[in-house]
């Protein structure tokens, strides 16, 4: 077990103008499961293969506890690798996949057996020991892989999109195993996903990556609750949180949202944040499930009509068009089955306390010093 | 993208229109077909409502596709009878049908560009007016689905994605006697699946054609039909509205489609101890609620599965009286809500969903809690909910 540190590390490709990742500084603790999330072509992908060794490191350095790492080749590192496409053998039985890197390494034929049983157990694959990989369902596939890096007990393993081949149940199963396994093993792990479903589900901190630069990394919680900047803010989370402009209104710490007609007071402690704005502009940010929506007549509320609702179960996710905003759809999302249908007139509104406060120009979060 | 904000804004563009010139819905009567010794579809009647969306949904293999193509015409029923109205169609070639189709597989015209290829179904022979001017209709279309800046390109040079889009525009301009999407969103990433899902549904929802939308998420079907038709092993298990769906699924089959994470189902058996009807597994023993009490009364000492709804259940305190023990076997924090998955005497796993912001940690003790609310009793044998004989 150790902890992984990526210490200024740069990425150019021969050729490209490009910078894939720039100035990457970040740390996987020990034991920790680590995702690095992003759109494609964020850099996390070339993040991951420069800690495997798969890509060299272009500037800076990366360290496996106090060890520098980033000139050594991927066989020198002991860590193991989880492939979105699971990277079996095709040929050889679930028994001959999991065995395998141990036999390339000549450990003696009981301690083989006592690891690949062990492995066996743990992934609930005792049962298909002996059948060959190909006829497997995809989950069962992953997890063969999954048996044969632990088996070798790595200081780290690299999970690239697990999940992204497989069908939608297996995934959430999947993703609940690896969570659990990877806890009470207490493994590193650096885990690389496009998909903040996934990135949440598994990992214990994440790192959101764009245009190969860190925009923040903390916990799934952390960066739900205080994202540090629009991007983060509407990449973590689904439905994504409603962005809207907004004025602010006079000195008393008084915001305008322009699709609601409707003036909030943000309390004296918050206010100091509206300071230094262009024009006073900004970007407030509103959860789905933060938007407050009722029946109208109530006071001091926005006018809305409601465009269409979707009833996903224990939820309903509303689309509501505010009166007299050009097009501005509104999201919320509120315990299911409700009574509100297409065609409805409501109000809505939003409690400052649940609001995120944005630049317009910068996009950072006025709340978090940068 | 304009003409549609505007008239989204008013009560009238989310009424459904009356019925059109050609209104007339559609209706399958005890459609069956077979493959050699695989029976694809059996017995399937169903009905769609001018103006209605029928989400069709199952797992893979089902035979969605099966039912879209024998629709379609592309494939023959070996029994049963569909009708347009009181107009029979099957056995109407597929050109002469008025069928819009959207395949899984997309099918462009490779050398025709996105453009031509959204437009081709409205120049064809026997399509709608040829004298129209159809590019604003074409071009809006592709704005809706963001991929009007691809108008010019050729199809191989899309992602899937892109591709998707393009054969979802060429079913959406058409005007058909019912519109088939099989697949529509699958291929695309979670944000704009999220958005197009409502943009398409409000623009059926102002047109009188019935639509037959064809999904594998159980969710997506929930969300975009008026109706939900849920199909596993060729026969259709229940229809009926999204709220009848999810409230009372009919069987087995259904509860484990729907729901995010879906309904918990553990196997076991009745018994009757002092007058009380209790639910029994290793390591789980669990009071029938009242609501379940006439209907297990006819199930005594027979199999039965029990359906947990992840939001119905929740996790306490090791110990809590009337609670079932275990531990934490995983915890996913998604900002809104949680979901824990606890394990019951290491061999039951129940979901649980909770807007409750305690810490959870793995390996830990806890209890499981579950109110009668959200609790339902299935057949083991026949997979069907218990009712009363």
């Amino acid at each position: 077990m150790t902890t992984v540190r990526f210490d200024s590390v740069w990425k150019r490709y021969d050729g490209s103008d490009l910078v894939a990742v720039q100035d990457l500084n970040l740390a996987c603790r020990e034991g920790e499961m680590l995702a690095l999330l992003g759109p494609s072509g964020c850099g996390k992908s070339s993040t991951l293969k420069m800690a495997a060794g798969l890509e060299q490191v272009s500037e800076g350095e990366i360290l496996f506890g106090d060890r520098p790492v980033s000139r050594l080749s991927p066989g020198e590192r002991n860590i193991a690798m989880v492939f979105e496409d699971y990277g079996l053998y095709p040929r050889l039985t679930v028994r001959q996949n999991i065995s395998f890197p141990l036999e390339v390494r000549h450990f003696t034929k009981d301690e083989i057996k006592k690891r690949v049983d062990g492995a066996l157990e743990l992934l609930g694959l005792k049962d298909m020991a002996d059948a060959g990989v190909q006829g497997l369902s995809g989950g069962a596939q992953q997890r063969v892989a999954i048996g044969r890096a632990l088996v070798r007990d790595p200081e780290l393993i690299l999970f690239d999109e697990p999940l992204s081949h497989l069908d939608g149940d297996q995934k959430v199963m999947l993703r609940t195993e690896i969570k659990h396994l990877q806890k009470t093993r207490g493994i590193t792990s650096i885990l690389v996903t496009h998909d903040q479903t996934e990135a949440t589900a598994m990992a214990d901190r994440i790192a959101v990556m764009r245009h190969g630069v860190l925009q923040q990394v903390d916990t799934p919680d952390v960066l739900y609750r205080r994202p540090a900047n629009v991007f983060v803010a509407n990449f973590i989370g689904e439905p994504p949180m409603n962005l809207l402009t907004a004025q602010v209104a006079g000195s008393t710490g008084g915001i305008h949202i322009d699709a609601l007609g409707e003036t909030l007071a943000l309390g004296d402690a918050r206010k100091r944040h509206l300071t230094n704005l262009r024009h006073g502009r900004l970007i407030v940010g509103a959860r789905p499930e933060h938007v407050a929506i009722m029946a109208p007549g109530a006071v001091s509320q926005a006018n809305a009509i409601v465009a269409y609702r979707e009833p996903r179960g224990d939820t309903d996710s509303l689309v509501v068009t505010p009166f007299g905003s050009s097009g501005i759809d509104i999201r919320i999302e509120m315990p299911g089955p409700g009574s509100f249908r297409s065609g409805d007139k409501v109000a809505i509104s939003l409690a400052p306390e649940n609001l995120h406060l944005f630049d317009t120009e910068t996009e950072r979060n006025l709340e978090i010093e940068p | 993208m304009t003409m549609l904000a505007r008239s989204r804004h008013t009560p009238e563009a989310v009424t459904r229109p009356a019925a059109g010139c050609e209104a007339g819905g559609l209706s399958l009567a005890g459609i069956t077909k077979s493959f050699g010794a695989i029976k694809a579809l059996d017995d399937v009647t169903l009905a769609v409502e001018p103006g209605e969306i029928l989400a069709v949904t199952g797992p893979s293999g089902a035979g969605k596709s099966t039912l879209c193509r024998i629709i379609a015409g592309l494939e023959r029923q070996d029994q049963g009878v569909g009708r347009f109205g009181a107009e029979e169609f099957t056995h109407l070639a597929p050109g002469r049908r008025r069928v819009a189709l959207m395949f899984e597989s997309y099918a462009l015209y490779p050398h025709m560009s996105v453009r031509e290829n959204v437009l081709s179904p409205l120049r064809a022979p026997g399509g709608p007016d040829r004298q129209l001017d159809h590019d604003g209709t074409v071009m809006e279309m592709l704005k809706l689905l963001e991929i009007d800046q691809l108008a010019d390109r050729s199809p191989s040079a899309l992602s899937g994605g892109q591709k998707q889009r393009v054969a979802l525009a060429r079913a959406l301009v058409q005007d058909p006697r019912i519109l088939l999407l099989d697949e529509p969103i699958s291929h695309l990433d979670a944000k704009l699946r999220h958005k197009l899902r409502g943009e398409i549904r409000r623009r059926l929802m102002r047109r009188s054609t019935p639509s037959i939308w064809f999904t594998p998420d159980g969710l997506e079907a929930l969300s975009v039909g008026d109706r939900v038709a849920v199909i596993d092993e060729g026969r259709i298990e229940q229809i009926g509205t999204p709220e009848d769906i999810w409230l009372r699924p009919a069987t087995v089959g259904v509860a484990r489609l729907i729901g995010d994470p879906p309904m918990n189902l553990i196997k076991g058996h009745v018994e009757v101890k002092d007058g009380r009807f209790l639910f029994i597994r290793r390591g789980m023993t669990l009071p029938l609620p009242p609501h379940l009490v006439p209907v297990a009364r006819h199930k005594v000492e027979g199999r039965v599965t029990l359906g947990l709804r992840a939001d119905g259940v929740s996790v306490v305190a090791p110990g809590t009286e009337g609670t079932i023990p275990g531990e934490i076997y995983s915890h996913e924090p998604f900002g809104k809500h949680d979901i824990v998955t606890f394990s019951i005497a290491g061999e039951v796993r129940v979901k649980i969903k909770t807007r409750d912001q305690s810490s959870f940690r793995i390996g830990d003790a806890a209890a499981l809690l579950c109110p009668a609310e959200g609790m339902a009793l299935f057949d083991t044998e026949t997979g069907k909910a218990l009712a009363l004989p």
